[in-house]
């Protein structure tokens, strides 16, 4: 597989996480949504799963790998994604995840601009 | 930055329906997951723009970043269906055809789990895949010389990790998450032995550097080993061949940008 390859898989990955962080922030920070909300769900089992554990899904392995990548592991993730199923969301879960969307936006448009230059 | 966001998704809306319109009727059915899959993006971008232009949570001030980058996002996306996938169908030909009936034949000789993507010959960069789109990519004359041809068991692998839930693809995929843990474990080991205070500092950035890398390069070398698998022998000489006659240091390794591909020899060894 040619770099443009590689690059517009790993763009795809990075698009879906910055999409999906991006929908639950939104409605997080409007104190809307619920815990039953299935984006929700989604985003806090990807968070529970990015500490050591004998078996994830690939999801949740592409998302430690690209928060390794980022050197964002220092955040207590299965923490913030405990949160994001309870109700009375701590505010404080608020930062860390716009730190993280922002980084992962970084990344993407980093990715997206990769597959311009690749391709010229 | 309202009236720009309002005003830009307005435009893109005009663009996604217009390039709905250069999707040829009539192609054949080879070419239908491609037609549908564009079909289905470009409903699912409209629906973003919509929302970027009309929701009122992301209109209010504070969500203004928020805001931008799912605009942005959807002017990606359908850069890259134009660029891409909706030029493959707006360009079909018959060597296209050709090309497709023979990777579907390759695909039922060694029983590919899934549905054989569709292959096009409008690569301006080697063979690659959008495994999302499921379209693999090759270049113009590649239907005429056969000697890379088991390239494309390499890019059918890459299909093998875009689905998830698949009894078929557990245990390859399964296989690849404990091959990169465990090297991602081995390279953590490295990289704390290495900003103990022993070593040059420099080790910590290049180990710090493998370590970003390994997730993509364990996928290369799964997909080497699919195609190997696959093809035989006829892959490595394929991949020797690539790597004599157009890449770079068979032997760098990258020291401080993360690589998405790991080193030619290191492939090579793989294969070997």
């Amino acid at each position: 597989m040619s770099d443009i390859g590689a690059q517009a898989n790993l763009y795809q990955r990075l698009r879906w996480y910055a999409d999906l962080i991006d929908e639950v922030l939104l409605n997080v920070k409007a104190g809307a949504g619920s815990i039953v909300d299935e984006r929700r769900k989604q985003l806090a089992s990807l968070l529970m799963a990015t500490g050591p554990q004998q078996t994830r899904p690939l999801d949740a392995a592409w998302f430690g790998a690209l928060l390794r990548a980022k050197e964002l592991l220092n955040v207590d993730w299965r923490h913030i994604g405990e949160s994001l199923l309870i109700l009375g969301l701590e505010p404080q879960v608020i930062a860390p995840l716009e730190k993280l969307a922002r980084a992962l936006e970084g990344w993407r448009s980093d990715t997206a601009n990769r597959m311009r230059q690749s391709a010229r | 930055m309202k009236e720009y966001c309002d005003a830009a998704s307005v435009q893109l809306l005009d663009r996604a329906r217009h390039l709905a319109s250069l999707i040829p009727s009539g192609l054949h059915r080879d070419v239908a997951a491609l037609d549908v899959a564009c079909r289905d993006r470009l409903n699912e971008i409209v629906a973003s723009l919509k929302r970027v232009r009309s929701d009122a949570l992301l209109s209010l001030p504070q969500n203004t970043a928020l805001r931008l980058r799912a605009l942005r996002r959807a002017r990606w996306d359908l850069d890259r269906l134009e660029y891409v996938a909706i030029s493959v169908l707006h360009r079909w030909t018959d060597t296209d055809t050709k090309i497709n009936r023979l990777a579907d034949k390759l695909a039922r000789e060694i029983q590919f789990p899934l549905t054989t993507p569709v292959v096009a010959g409008l690569s301006q960069n080697y063979y690659h895949t959008y495994p999302d789109l499921r379209l693999i990519c090759i270049p113009l004359a590649e239907g005429r010389f056969l000697l890379h041809l088991s390239d494309l068991y390499h890019e059918l692998a890459h299909s093998l990790f875009a689905f998830s839930n698949d009894a078929r693809l557990d245990a390859f995929q399964l296989r690849w998450l404990a091959v990169n843990d465990a090297a991602t474990k081995y390279l953590e080991g490295e990289l704390r032995r290495a900003g103990s205070g022993f070593s040059p500092r420099a080790f910590e950035r290049y180990i710090a550097t493998w370590l970003q890398c390994w997730c993509e390069w364990s996928i290369e070398f799964f997909c080497d080993l699919f195609a190997l698998y696959s093809a035989g022998p006829a892959y490595a000489w394929a991949h020797l061949h690539l790597c004599a006659s157009s890449g770079g240091g068979a032997f760098d390794l990258p020291l401080f940008t993360p690589s998405t591909h790991p080193p030619d020899e290191a492939r090579m060894q793989v294969s070997v």
